[in-house]
């Protein structure tokens, strides 16, 4: 504890890092009235969070190839030490994460936070929903089972109903006529760094915001 | 606990017992996430060196050379037709990975050029010693390495 201090006290001495940290940490407010349900944005980040370092994780041993994508899931799986929980809780987070970011969305919206002047935060949080399901609609591919395979499938014939252009959507989004290796070589892409590099954005323009205007206090 | 007891820094707190409790689920917690992002890291099972490597015979191609990992290096399984061959696969020289040409028949160095013929015996380049042997038997026509 005394080696804290002395680092905390070194560091405070040359970058004031205690009155930042007594700003936003120890002696922050929180309204009074500000129930537990406003706690959802910020598990939401947490659970991104765990869903970027286990799939960093399992990034060291997939392999987005056809051939061997099922074989090297399974290789985490069976071979790798605790490959299995990293790969679970990976899988899993990605539900977790659209639950609780719903969850944020429908208090949002029951509270009617959203108004003046908090409506961009709804808008860029529309797209970071959007953007959340595309990541779990990519990262369901990967894996290259007979559930991934036609859930792509399925998947990407809906924009198929976009009147004139529809079916170039559809093939631009499989890279062909077909799901094919150059669809898991796509998807694979979007997933571990198109997507959340724009996850990214908008979460720090989200969080950006709210600090602009403060959280809204209920009555 | 009496009254007049003096309020020594050595004396519990109720505060510190409490900063000791939230200390130790603290630390619990992170050991939780920490053992298995550290056993991730660890080795596989699988990667463990192989002992012994029993390839068919029936499976060699003729004048074509078969890399194979054995206990941790490279070694090369080549048939010309005759008897299969076991050689390292590593340069004598400076070790690098020597590729077959079935074409001119010989094993050639990417990193010096040195040149062995289909017994490793060196042919040119920077080499004296030959490619080193690899013992093998022929069992139930399985090549049987180790």
């Amino acid at each position: 504890m005394q080696t804290v201090e002395r680092i905390t006290d070194a560091l405070d001495e040359r970058y004031k890092i205690r009155p930042l940290i007594e700003k936003n940490v120890t002696k922050k407010l929180v309204p009074r009235t500000l129930g537990w349900a406003a706690c959802f944005g910020g598990l939401s980040l947490l659970v991104f969070l765990i869903q970027v370092f286990s799939g960093a994780l399992l990034l060291m041993y997939y392999k987005p190839d056809p051939a061997r994508a099922w074989d090297s899931v399974t290789f985490i799986k069976s071979n790798v030490p605790m490959g299995w929980l990293i790969q679970r809780v990976h899988a899993v987070g990605a539900n977790v994460m659209i639950v609780l970011v719903m969850m944020h969305m429908a208090r949002v919206a029951y509270f009617k936070i959203y108004r003046k002047p908090r409506e961009l935060h709804w808008v860029s949080g529309v797209i970071l929903l959007i953007l959340t399901t595309q990541m779990a609609f990519t990262g369901y591919l990967l894996p290259w089972t007979q559930l991934s395979f036609w859930g792509a499938k399925v998947g990407t014939e809906i924009p198929g109903a976009v009147p004139v252009v529809g079916e170039s959507l559809v093939e631009w989004l499989r890279r062909g006529n077909v799901i094919s290796g150059e669809t898991l070589g796509f998807f694979y892409a979007m997933h571990v760094w198109i997507l959340p590099g724009m996850i990214s954005a908008f979460m720090v323009m989200h969080f950006m915001m709210i600090r602009r205007t403060g959280i809204s206090r209920p009555l | 606990m009496t009254q007049d007891e003096p309020t020594g820094s050595q004396k519990p707190s109720r505060r510190g017992f409490v900063e000791l409790c939230i200390g130790a689920m603290g630390a619990t917690s992170a050991g939780a996430v920490a053992y298995p992002v550290v056993a991730f890291l660890g080795r596989p099972a699988s990667v463990e060196g192989v002992t012994t490597i029993k390839v068919p015979v029936a499976e060699l191609q003729e004048d074509q050379a078969r890399y194979v990992d054995w206990q941790g290096q490279q070694i090369v399984i080549l048939y010309t037709g005759r008897t299969p061959k076991v050689l390292s696969a590593s340069c004598s020289h400076l070790g690098c990975l020597v590729a077959w040409d079935n074409v001119k028949h010989v094993f050639h160095c990417p990193c010096h050029g040195a040149v062995f013929d289909d017994q490793g015996r060196p042919v040119s380049g920077p080499v004296s010693k030959p490619l080193a042997a690899v013992p093998f038997q022929l069992s139930e026509g399985n090549v049987v390495i180790g």
